[in-house]
């Protein structure tokens, strides 16, 4: 806590608190359970958080635009030939969906494609991990039914693959490439300590 | 213009059998247009035509250089020339315009062998539990001796027998995000010829 009050003394450590806890509440409804706040708590002093919080936020709007845009683009030309069977409503619905989820794990590259297998194809790399989530859909007149099938790689080796419901898909990237990391980062930090090499 | 002679099955080859030399060697496949990677430096998933994934034409490079490439059989014969050659059988050899033509506005990436023969590319932590490698099989054409193609299996099936539509859709978007994965595209690798040893008759 000493730490907050010497990067700005006019930030009380209240104040500094409650602007703490009203961000994490914003991120929360914006990305449930994306695991990055308890991420950085661990590694930011509180108003230094906050400004990095922001600067989250900022860069997430602005990459979700240009995702949004692009993919808008491409299912429009889509529906005219392959997905012409598909409801476009339905299938942008879904697609926000996916990512918003992948935008909010920070990926260092996103890249979202329609083929004409009638599937969406997002290629993103996370955390050095390459990610390969595929949605296929499936239509009837009112509803549409999809399945996704997910691919993990690192360093070239295929590490996971999983095939279900979008959502399951998201939460096993959460586990296999977030939660991996943080517990690689966590224990990599650990082992450079002067304590950790007390114990060695 | 006549054709790369050098492409055409002789009467004297046989087909070219699975030997460990064939993991040195390079694979090269044609993309559509040139435009072909993404801002990330992979392959664009729109450059691999899903209809073509199941059975994945590639050319094993060497006595087929990356200029023929650019060759793009059409014309009436076009089913005979894509057909399996027949060890043993002689064939005609494409003309040009009628059989044949350089389409240049291609693109094209690299395979190392040692990367995908038997390679599993995905085992499944889902109730299908599938498991699924890559093969590198010798599938000459008539218009090239060169052709081979990456096929997929599970167990020991192969994809083009599958008849779960689900398991089907495992195999060709795994298939594809290895074929990403493992695509060479920043530059042209150093290859040499494939022994003749491997095809020629004895």
């Amino acid at each position: 806590m000493e730490n907050n009050i010497s990067y700005n003394s006019s930030i009380s450590q209240e104040q500094s608190d409650i602007f703490l806890i009203e961000t994490e509440n914003y991120w929360d409804l914006l990305t449930p359970s994306s695991g990055y706040t308890e991420n950085k708590r661990l590694k930011y002093p509180i108003v230094s958080l906050s400004s990095k919080e922001i600067y989250i936020r900022e860069k997430f709007a602005k990459e979700y635009i240009t995702q949004i845009i692009s993919f808008s683009g491409k299912l429009i030309d889509a529906s005219k030939s392959f997905f012409k069977e598909l409801n476009p409503t339905l299938v942008f619905v879904k697609v926000n969906e996916v990512l918003g989820s992948l935008i909010a794990l920070e990926p260092s590259s996103l890249t979202t494609d329609l083929t004409e297998d009638r599937s969406v194809f997002f290629k993103t790399s996370i955390n050095g991990y390459n990610i390969y989530l595929e949605l296929f859909f499936f239509t009837t007149s009112e509803t549409l039914d999809s399945e996704a099938i997910l691919n993990i790689y690192k360093d070239k080796l295929n590490i996971y693959a999983f095939g279900g419901e979008v959502f399951e898909c998201i939460e096993k990237i959460k586990q296999e490439v977030i939660l991996s990391h943080q517990t690689y980062l966590y224990e990599n930090e650990l082992s450079d300590t002067p304590y950790s090499k007390q114990i060695l | 213009m006549n054709y790369p002679i050098h492409l055409i099955p002789n009467k004297s080859y046989n087909k070219i059998k699975w030997h460990t030399d064939l993991n040195n060697h390079y694979l090269i496949r044609f993309t559509d247009s040139e435009d072909f990677k993404d801002n990330d430096g992979k392959i664009k998933v729109t450059s691999i035509r899903s209809e073509h994934v199941s059975d994945f034409s590639t050319n094993l490079l060497g006595i087929f250089t990356v200029k023929d490439i650019y060759i793009e059989i059409c014309g009436p014969d076009k089913i005979y020339f894509n057909n399996d050659w027949k060890v043993g059988t002689e064939v005609n050899i494409p003309k040009y315009e009628k059989d044949f033509k350089y389409n240049l506005i291609r693109g094209y990436f690299f395979l190392y062998i040692y990367d995908l023969q038997n390679t599993v590319f995905a085992k499944y932590d889902d109730a299908t539990k599938i498991a699924l490698h890559c093969q590198v099989i010798h599938t000459p054409k008539n218009w090239n001796f060169w052709h081979f193609s990456l096929r997929w299996f599970y167990d020991s099936l192969d994809l083009n027998t599958c008849p779960s539509k689900n398991a089907r859709h495992r195999i060709l978007s795994s298939a594809k995000a290895f074929i990403i994965e493992k695509a060479i595209i920043i530059k042209e690798p150093c290859y040499q010829e494939l022994d003749a040893i491997h095809y020629m008759n004895k």
